[in-house]
């Protein structure tokens, strides 16, 4: 029996003890071997072992299985696992139980290798993973930021480059001109398209809501669109020496109706097209055909080049950043791009090399039930350069533009202008809401990303101030970022409409005039702040309020002006640089106060040239001044008539007798 | 009531400032040359002159020229549209409080106006170790209103530099002097932080020297500059639990409104640079 019990512990790695009290204990049988190498004792049933001198736990433990002992429960009394360090550094795992046999007091000790390795392994293996879990995660945000920024400092300038040509366009410029800013425009469309299309596919598919996308795809006609397209594309084949044409089956009287996009349609056959171009040698031919497949229709693009790489199986050709070899530089997302869009129209995409020469690309989409709206659908958007006069808009506007990039603030400014609005252009969104607050205007239009105050911040902010009044101004956004979370997230904000930026000068002109008729007609008159060019509501402010002390300023103002400027007159009269200059300081000081700045720029400019000595100059700019101190004059007379001091909340609802025609110039 | 005198040859302006004044409260009397202004100086106790520079007769620097060494000089407020380098070196020396913009306008002349009189007269005068347009060099008592006065003078000197590099600067230089203010010197008007203005052919230096033992980058978990790069906005957080203003963000955005930014080794000194 003995002999069994000692095979069994050996067998298990169980040490049984007996404890004596006072820390030491007594082997009941022969010690394992972890036991003699961790605690190098020797097997001998005789001599106690201090154990508690050489385990802290244990001595610890000891306290436990001492209740236990006293009053023994139904659950019995076992230790957590612990850890010993061997001599030669090896970790040993023990667990210890306390038991009552026979009225002794024992312990046994056992060494819970093999299993608690693999716990501590799965542990491991858990913990790394979710390190790597957490690492991947944060890659994975930090590159849709960077792809975010990466895409959106891509289209700014692009916005700068598109209302650039447009005000070329508007410019009479030459018949050749003209077909190489159309080559200009459609080159900048397909980028801003891009843009937009890594936007739109990455934001799908980390909201991973890659379906079917059906709210996009109304009817369009297929082979429309392939002509549209062919034509803007014209001038690149004829500059290449390539013929283009269709494909003598196709026929362009029938409808083609497919579910899909008209102008993502348009771009898929540029992309093929330019591939095409790419690859076919000067003097061949691209050719462009259609076919009927019942459910389905096809397009394809046939050309004359060397025919598909070898090494390569189409759905590579189709991937991402794949290019071929002796291609122009190109980043390779093209094919992509048009094997995600067909694909998630509900079509297929593939391409061959033709028995023969050359290749054939082709892509199927689903046939749309007709519904006669094929035509408005295609309604395109790589338009042509427009005739070179601006168009005259059904109703000039008072219009508000914020933006922060110069750029794109000066040329909008200006084509707006140019079709007859009155454009105040601010450079935030602070600016743009004070301005809103001094001034009356139709239509707000805010660039979404501006620093300070954002777009949907600043047009909350006008819709509160709008609360009460029955005057409603038309707010539009311009952004970046279009998916339906933006545009409903943007209309919750206040905004009117969205237009996606870079936008044409032509959706604005479109989305402008459907400025609500209710809103009050825009006549010039009114609009102009009483006084031309002085905002009297600021001026007030400017004061504190006391509109009897700008009455009083605008009286002394008066009675000075005229003396210095007649002064100003008689020194440049007798050359007395120094006098012109002192008294162009002292004039300058005035005007300032009355926050116009043509005037106080002029003397500013007159002091300067008279500090320098150029008194021919000085006499040139005098002329000017003196015709900008009488408006300035006469618009003060007129304010100070008109008003008695009153709030000046009370002001602008007092009728205004009609100003001199022949004053009001700048 | 405080009593100011407003020296200004422009009736109009002249009328707007003393009227602006009277309906705040304040006594006015006016001059409308240096020659009256110094009568009338003569004649009463002032507690602050608000004085334009170019006037007949006596120019306002030729005031302040005249004042120096007067038993009792009110606070001066300098007006001014030009950016002369004289005037602020002059106006520096004459223990000008500090610089105003013309145009003034209402809010602004009000709150500048209110500062100067309100200022505790325990603190100390900003020092001036050298006034050379090449080489300004201040030694500043450690109290805030000083870093909007100290920039009204040194951001009217004159640079060449375009007016947005400029801004760039003066804010990197405000965020600074800020910092020096209120870490190095922590509020203590007594301590003093000295700063240098140099300017070459090539380059704009500022220096600032502050009172205090200097700090650690690891200490700076209150500042936008030491936040790890995947939480951006870490700082605002510990500012939060310090109970501190909100910002912080000004080491970081000064580090990028510069050529160069360099700390000595106890981090108490600091060299601005912007080459020309």
């Amino acid at each position: 029996m003995p002999d069994l019990l000692e095979k069994f512990l050996a067998e298990t790695g169980f040490a049984l003890l007996e404890y004596r009290g006072n820390g030491a204990f007594l082997p009941i049988a022969g010690l394992p071997r972890w036991f003699q190498e961790l605690w190098k004792e020797e097997n001998s049933a005789t001599i106690p072992l201090a154990l508690c001198e050489k385990s802290a736990f244990l001595e610890n433990f000891l306290y436990e299985a001492e209740e236990f002992w006293k009053a023994p429960g139904p659950l019995g009394c076992q230790s957590e696992t612990w850890i010993e360090k061997s001599a030669d550094g090896r970790e040993i795992p023990l667990q210890a139980r306390a038991l009552l046999l026979n009225g002794k007091r024992v312990i046994t000790i056992f060494s819970p290798s093999a299993a608690f390795r693999e716990q501590v392994q799965t542990l491991q293996t858990a913990r790394n993973a979710l390190l790597d879990h957490e690492r991947l995660a944060r890659e994975i945000q930090k590159k849709e930021i960077l792809l975010h920024c990466i895409v959106h400092d891509l289209s700014q300038p692009l916005s700068v480059m598109h209302v650039a040509m447009e005000c070329l366009a508007n410019e009479s410029i030459s018949e050749r001109s003209k077909q190489f800013l159309t080559l200009g425009k459609l080159a900048s469309d397909q980028q801003e398209t891009m843009i937009r299309d890594i936007l739109h596919t990455f934001s799908a598919d980390l909201r991973a809501s890659l379906d079917a996308g059906t709210q996009e795809t109304s009817s369009t006609d297929l082979l429309e669109c392939a002509q549209r397209t062919m034509t803007a594309l014209g001038p690149t084949f004829d500059a290449k020496g390539v013929k283009l044409g269709l494909a003598a089956a196709a026929d362009a009287s029938a409808k083609w109706p497919v579910r899909a996009e008209a102008s993502r349609l348009q771009r898929i056959f540029a992309n093929l097209l330019e591939n095409a171009l790419r690859y076919t040698p000067s003097g061949a031919r691209v050719t462009v055909g259609v076919e009927d497949e019942d459910a389905f229709l096809k397009a394809y693009i046939d050309d004359d080049g060397p025919g598909l790489p070898k090494d390569l199986r189409p759905e590579q050709i189709f991937g991402l950043f794949m290019k071929g070899k002796q291609s122009g530089g190109k980043a390779g997302l093209g094919l992509y791009f048009c094997r995600i869009t067909v694909e998630r129209w509900g079509g297929s995409i593939g391409c061959a090399t033709r028995p023969g020469r050359g290749s054939r690309f082709w892509f199927r989409l689903p046939r749309a039930v007709s519904d006669g709206s094929a035509a408005n659908a295609t309604e395109g958007r790589h338009s042509e350069v427009a005739e070179g006069r601006p168009r005259q808009p059904v109703r000039p506007l008072r219009i508000l533009f914020a933006d922060d990039q110069k750029d794109i603030r000066t040329l909008t400014t200006y084509q707006l202008k140019r079709s007859g609005h009155k454009v105040t252009a601010a450079n935030n969104g602070k600016e743009a809401l004070q301005l809103f607050r001094k001034g009356k205007f139709d239509a707000v239009l805010l660039d979404q990303e501006m620093p300070g105050m954002t777009g949907d911040e600043v047009a909350r902010a006008i819709r509160k101030s709008e609360a009460g009044k029955k005057a409603r101004a038309f707010l539009v956004s311009s952004t970046g970022n279009t998916g339906p979370d933006d545009i409903r997230r943007l209309k919750e904000a206040g905004f009117d409409t969205v237009l996606g930026k870079p936008f044409r000068l032509e959706d604005l002109q479109t989305l402008l005039s459907s400025v609500g008729q209710a809103a009050p007609v825009f006549v010039e008159a009114q609009n102009a702040p009483l006084g031309g060019n002085i905002n009297f509501a600021d001026l007030v402010a400017r004061v504190g309020g006391d509109e009897k002390l700008l009455k009083r300023m605008i009286a002394l103002f008066q009675r000075d002006t005229p003396k210095r400027i007649a002064a100003i007159g008689a020194a440049l009269r007798r050359k007395d640089a120094a006098g012109v200059a002192s008294l162009a300081h002292a004039l300058k000081g005035s005007v300032s106060i009355f926050g116009v700045e043509t005037p106080r720029l002029h003397a500013q400019e007159l002091q300067d040239f008279a500090r320098a000595g150029d008194l021919a100059a000085a006499e040139g700019l005098f002329a000017a001044l003196k015709e900008e101190i009488a408006n300035l004059l006469e618009n003060l007379r007129g304010y100070a008539h008109q008003t008695p001091a009153r709030p000046a909340s009370n002001r602008p609802s007092r009728p205004r007798p009609p100003r001199k025609r022949g004053r009001h110039r700048r | 009531m405080s009593h100011i005198l407003v020296a200004e040859d422009d009736a109009t302006t002249r009328e707007m400032i003393s009227g602006v004044l009277k309906k705040n409260g304040y006594t006015v009397s006016t001059a409308a040359d240096g020659m009256t202004a110094l009568r009338t100086l003569k004649k009463k106790k002032f507690d602050l002159l608000l004085l334009d520079i170019w006037m007949p007769k006596m120019s306002g620097l030729g005031l302040i020229g005249t004042l120096h060494g007067e038993k009792h000089i009110p606070k001066i407020i300098v007006m001014t549209s030009d950016k002369t380098s004289d005037t602020v070196l002059k106006s520096l020396i004459g223990q000008v409080y500090q610089f105003l913009a013309k145009p003034v306008e209402a809010q602004t002349l009000l709150n500048t106006v209110e500062n100067a009189l309100s200022m505790d007269p325990a603190v100390p005068p900003i020092e001036v170790l050298s006034a050379n347009k090449h080489w300004v060099e201040l030694l500043v008592p450690c109290e805030r209103s000083v870093v909007a006065r100290v920039q009204s003078f040194l951001s009217r000197l004159e640079t060449d530099l375009p007016p947005d590099v400029l801004e760039k600067v003066g804010y990197a230089f405000r965020e600074l002097l800020n910092n020096a203010i209120e870490w190095g010197g922590h509020l203590d008007p007594n301590l003093k932080v000295r700063i240098s203005y140099i300017r070459t052919k090539k380059l704009l230096m500022y220096r600032l020297d502050d009172p205090g033992p200097g700090f650690k980058m690891e200490e700076l978990s209150h500042a936008a500059v030491s936040n790890p790069l995947d939480d951006p906005m870490a700082h605002m957080t510990v500012r939060e639990q310090k109970g501190l203003r909100p910002g912080g963000l000004g080491l970081m955005l000064t580090q990028q409104l510069v050529d160069e930014l360099v700390y000595n080794e106890a981090r108490n000194e600091v060299v601005l640079i912007k080459y020309l």
